[in-house]
């Protein structure tokens, strides 16, 4: 069953997923080129603060991308209500949705984290500890990523106007994410917050598809 | 106004033992309003166990939101529906697993191939008939390969009625799953379904608007005005009990004409047609007054009773009285 999902849903999300990869493919090899045909002087390194905030934007706006494609496609194909037909219902198919979200989410990550490793390998800067460097912010963004993740979700299934209140969702959890990603001793209290937020921001997914209809 | 008819003493002999049968599907006074319009109002309606149960209505009568409340996808504003014993906005998946459904329009993944569309489904249910589902493929004989959006829309219908039959349900229901199709389709669609299904005894409740299928299939009709039940009835009952009486006058009626039971009317010079519900003496006595120099009664078909039966004025239709429903 979790199978069919993810291999539906991976369908969904495989056009968003390869770009965001694509794109951050691209700009590890522009800086790895560069530091090439540049070499950074003593004490510099080539993968500087833009390769580490285009990593962030890309997560973010995947992440929004993704969970609101999964509500989206649903509802212009006319599906949820086939979907919501199965045995499990609604429950189920939100669970495995979800679940299927945060298997993307994993293999963005890894993804990622890979392709930004093995630019630090080809780079050849000087810098002492690229990898400290790099794994923070990197770090911070994917620990933050579910809370935009179900707040897209959110977005996406409430019934509402999308030039209204239907971004609400959205907009609120944007603050929530830069606080987590800027706290002091991110590493104890951003986990925290992200579990906290994203548990109030599931209950209401689930409270939204208990209480609204899929006409 | 005519009331929908719940038989509470719904019993059936089975195996020599007197035993208590639950309607598959009972509502009781099912509301929904969407904005300020009430589309569905105070519905209340029984469909016993293996009937093949067709809601007809014009457009926006409140079909279709019926059977989304059935399905749970719905809620009601007021009111319940029990699917199979249970709420059916709360439904066991054992429950649901019971029941299949396929929606206007036949919506699936369209990118999906045929065989990717059973491969889907196929691990959401408990039971799956392959077999039952090999039987309509083969029958239609449908290109397994081919992807959904590349099927026309009878075929996609036909692959949406082998996902429905392969739980082997109890109860399906159908929101008005022939439009668009054409006639053979339409017709070989529904007799694929009455054969699978109903020939086990199971129920089937669908919406349409094509009126010669539910004369065919269909052995109970519930008709659906502005959201209120008000036939709900056995077809061939329904069907008889309305007769068109043409009548030529000397001159134009001074006066609509009046009479218990009159469905509607039309005048076109001296020529006045009237529709009655279960005609008889009175409504003889009525005609008679009127003086004709000519009258006619004659049959309906099922699509001739319900165009007549339902533009008629709203706040005179004659009602299907709960005894002559029951029949």
């Amino acid at each position: 069953m979790f199978n069919a999902m993810l291999r539906k849903e991976s369908i969904v999300v495989a056009g968003p997923l390869l770009a965001a990869v694509a794109a951050l493919s691209a700009m590890v090899i522009d800086a790895v080129y560069e530091s090439r045909r540049h070499p950074a002087p003593q004490g510099d390194w080539m993968l500087d603060e833009s390769l580490v905030y285009s990593f962030l934007i890309a997560s973010v706006l995947l992440a929004m991308t993704i969970s609101v494609l999964q509500c989206v496609t649903e509802e212009a194909q006319g599906t949820w209500r086939y979907a919501h037909s199965f045995p499990g219902g609604w429950r189920q198919i939100l669970k495995l949705k979800l679940a299927c979200g945060a298997v993307t989410w994993v293999v963005w990550s890894s993804v990622a984290i890979s392709i930004c490793l093995l630019g630090i390998g080809l780079d050849r800067g000087s810098e002492g500890e690229p990898l400290g460097k790099l794994f923070d912010p990197m770090l911070r963004t994917l620990v933050c990523v579910p809370i935009v993740y179900f707040g897209g979700y959110l977005t996406a299934l409430r019934p509402a106007r999308w030039y209204a209140t239907r971004l609400l969702p959205l907009l609120g959890v944007i603050p929530c994410w830069f606080l987590v990603l800027y706290l002091p001793n991110w590493w104890i209290v951003a986990p925290l917050v992200t579990v906290a937020f994203s548990a109030m921001l599931i209950g209401v997914i689930f409270h939204i598809a208990e209480t609204r209809d899929f006409a | 106004m005519a009331e929908s008819v719940v038989d509470q003493d719904a019993t059936r002999q089975a195996s020599g033992h007197q035993r208590e049968v639950v309607p598959p599907i009972v509502t009781d006074r099912l509301t929904k309003y969407y904005g300020g319009t009430r589309v569905v109002n105070g519905l209340n309606l029984t469909i016993k166990e293996g009937s093949v149960y067709a809601l007809l209505g014009r457009n926006g009568a409140g079909k279709s939101t019926t059977i989304k409340m059935l399905m749970g996808l719905v809620h009601p504003d007021f009111g319940s529906a029990t699917v199979l014993g249970e709420a059916a906005h709360q439904m066991s998946p054992e429950t649901r697993a019971q029941i299949s459904w396929v929606g206007e329009g036949h919506p699936l993944y369209k990118w999906m191939t045929i065989d990717g569309a059973i491969r889907f489904a196929k691990p959401f249910y408990p039971v799956w008939h392959d077999d039952l589902v090999e039987q309509v493929i083969d029958h239609f004989k449908l290109p397994r390969k081919r992807r959904l959006y590349r099927l026309s829309n009878g075929q996609r219908a036909q692959v949406s009625l082998a996902l429905a039959v392969a739980s082997d349900p109890k109860l399906l229901i159908l929101d008005d799953p022939t439009i668009g199709l054409d006639t053979v389709v339409r017709r070989d669609f529904l007799e694929s379904m009455i054969q699978i299904i109903q020939q086990k005894g199971r129920t089937i409740v669908f919406s349409s608007h094509i009126l010669s299928d539910v004369d065919r299939v269909a052995d109970h009709i519930g008709i659906m005005l502005d959201g209120v039940l008000r036939v709900d009835a056995p077809t061939e009952r329904f069907r008889d009990a309305l007769r068109k009486v043409v009548v030529e006058l000397s001159g134009p009626l001074p006066k609509p004409p009046e009479c218990p039971g009159l469905a509607s009317w039309h005048q076109n010079g001296n020529r006045l047609e009237l529709v009655f519900v279960d005609f008889g003496e009175t409504h003889q006595s009525y005609v008679d007054s009127l003086l004709p120099s000519s009258q006619d009664i004659l049959e309906l078909n099922l699509e001739d009773a319900f165009v007549e039966y339902t533009r008629g004025s709203r706040g005179v239709m004659p009602a299907f009285a709960k005894e002559v429903a029951r029949v």
